[in-house]
């Protein structure tokens, strides 16, 4: 699977189903739905609202991540899919928020 | 043909230096044999759960070979934290089906001491997918941390509600030998101590142990013999983005092996639930049916999860205090409710001779769940 946040430009992408037209995040091979193969892929906005959201304190060495603390959210996009990202800024679930790749992977910073 | 638990063992969690994987497996393994009146020769097959030390391709093999066994049928087992039920749901499918007549399951690794804090962690957190979770940086405690802060919001709930889970378990293992964390805690405890993934604080996660547990079972019935009379499971998803967080498959797992059974929720006497952090309590119990949506934390305020409480929940003290040694953490659960079947806990019996209970594990980010029926009869 390509990571579409390392192409140029990056951006999110979801898989839609051809027959049944659900939608998901994660690259799947069939519906989980209908069972229909193939689904398309299509890119997000990358705008939504915040389902979930952390702020990591102890994180091991060795490891992918940012200087501790940071924060990681699950956001609900806009096109209907849950995707999960690192935050800035992000103080509470349910905030609007809109995705930027300042360090090649997703980020999610309010929507002013 | 009734699948039966004829022999359970479980060693003392901890950190305990000087034991390798197969070290621990053997230990526990010959104690629920020894429990079963049986010799590793007795057994037709030998099921072993997967160690994160020792990562060796035929766990099954190398643990029958040390023990003596030469089965017709052994085979390692990886789901995670769910592994060691989904070998018990194994072994009873054997027995039912008559393909085998006594079945080891057996689990434990060093894992506390037999690596760094660092690796341990890095290597649970592969359970997040490679390409789309992992590069962001995120460690099971952060997983489970983001499912607590979707929980809280939706109940409208603050992260002291969910510490009364740990003060219950904390309490439990303060009476149960071998127990790794047993220095009581109160809420304001929980919540002073350091964050680790908020809204999770180090106390509401479990502790890394050293240590096993193994369990015979078997389609000859033993004269203390437990019955295993329904088990269910359920896979929904690997990852936390793809997990519909109302529909677990918890409830599924739980009432395949309910219906199974015959029984329902209000028939269970004694439950052991996987408890890796309090959140993963409080999801369970409530998807499953235990507690109302929400009210998970507030029923273990009121004393429904005590010994004496209404629903005796992880009477040993849980991942969360027992410990959690992968594999044979889960399996813990089960020693403890035939333990307590049997009539067998001690000074930790529970008051109400119980009748039925109810195991239930989970791997990943609550993404495999196996449930077992278990009947004193």
């Amino acid at each position: 699977v390509t990571a579409e946040w390392t192409s140029s430009p990056p951006r999110l992408w979801l898989d839609e189903c051809r027959g049944c037209a659900r939608r998901w995040a994660l690259p799947r091979v069939a519906c989980p739905h209908c069972g229909l193969p193939d689904p398309r892929r299509l890119p997000a906005e990358g705008t939504g609202t915040v389902a979930a959201l952390t702020v990591v304190h102890r994180a091991p060495r060795g490891g992918h991540h940012p200087p501790t603390p940071f924060a990681l959210v699950l956001v609900d996009l806009d096109e209907g899919v849950r995707v999960m990202g690192r935050a800035t800024g992000v103080s509470v679930v349910g905030e609007r928020v809109a995705v930027g790749f300042p360090e090649g992977v997703p980020c999610f910073a309010p929507i002013p | 043909v009734i699948p039966w638990i004829a022999g359970a063992s479980v060693t003392p969690f901890g950190r305990q230096p000087g034991r390798t994987a197969l070290d621990w497996q053997v230990a526990a393994a010959s104690a629920a044999l020894t429990d079963a009146g049986l010799r590793a020769p007795d057994l037709d097959a030998v099921l072993c759960g997967y160690t994160t030390t020792a990562g060796h391709l035929m766990p099954a093999d190398l643990l029958a070979e040390r023990l003596g066994a030469r089965p017709g049928i052994a085979y390692g087992t990886s789901a995670g934290g769910a592994t060691g039920l989904a070998m018990v749901a194994a072994a009873a499918r054997l027995v039912r089906a008559e393909e085998a007549r006594a079945v080891l399951v057996a689990a434990g690794e060093d894992r506390a001491s037999g690596q760094s804090t660092d690796t341990s962690t890095r290597t649970l957190a592969q359970v997040g997918h490679p390409t789309y979770e992992v590069p962001l940086g995120g460690t099971v405690p952060a997983y489970y941390a983001l499912l607590a802060s979707a929980y809280l919001a939706r109940h409208g709930l603050a992260p002291a509600d969910l510490a009364p889970l740990a003060v219950q378990m904390r309490a439990h293992a303060a009476d149960t030998p071998g127990a790794h964390r047993t220095a009581p805690i109160d809420v304001a405890a929980v919540i002073a101590s350091p964050p680790i993934a908020e809204p999770l604080r180090l106390l509401d996660c479990c502790p890394v142990s050293d240590g096993s547990a193994a369990i015979v079972v078997t389609a000859a019935r033993h004269a203390r013999g437990i019955a295993i009379t329904g088990i269910g499971e359920g896979h929904r998803h690997q990852h936390l983005t793809d997990a519909d967080l109302v529909d677990l498959g918890a409830r599924r797992s739980a009432h395949a092996a309910l219906d199974r059974a015959g029984r329902s929720t209000d028939d269970v006497d004694i439950a052991g639930i996987y408890d890796s952090f309090t959140v993963t309590l409080a999801m369970l119990l409530e998807e499953i049916g235990f507690a109302a949506p929400g009210r998970a934390g507030a029923d273990a305020a009121a004393g429904r999860f005590a010994r004496a409480g209404a629903l005796p929940l992880n009477t040993h003290g849980g991942l969360l205090s027992y410990g959690h040694c992968g594999v044979a953490g889960g399996l813990a659960h089960l020693v403890e409710v035939v333990t307590q079947l049997r009539g067998e806990a001690g000074p930790r019996q529970v008051p109400v001779p119980p009748r039925t209970g109810f195991v239930h594990g989970e791997g990943g980010v609550l993404s495999a769940h196996v449930s077992a029926v278990l009947e004193a009869v």
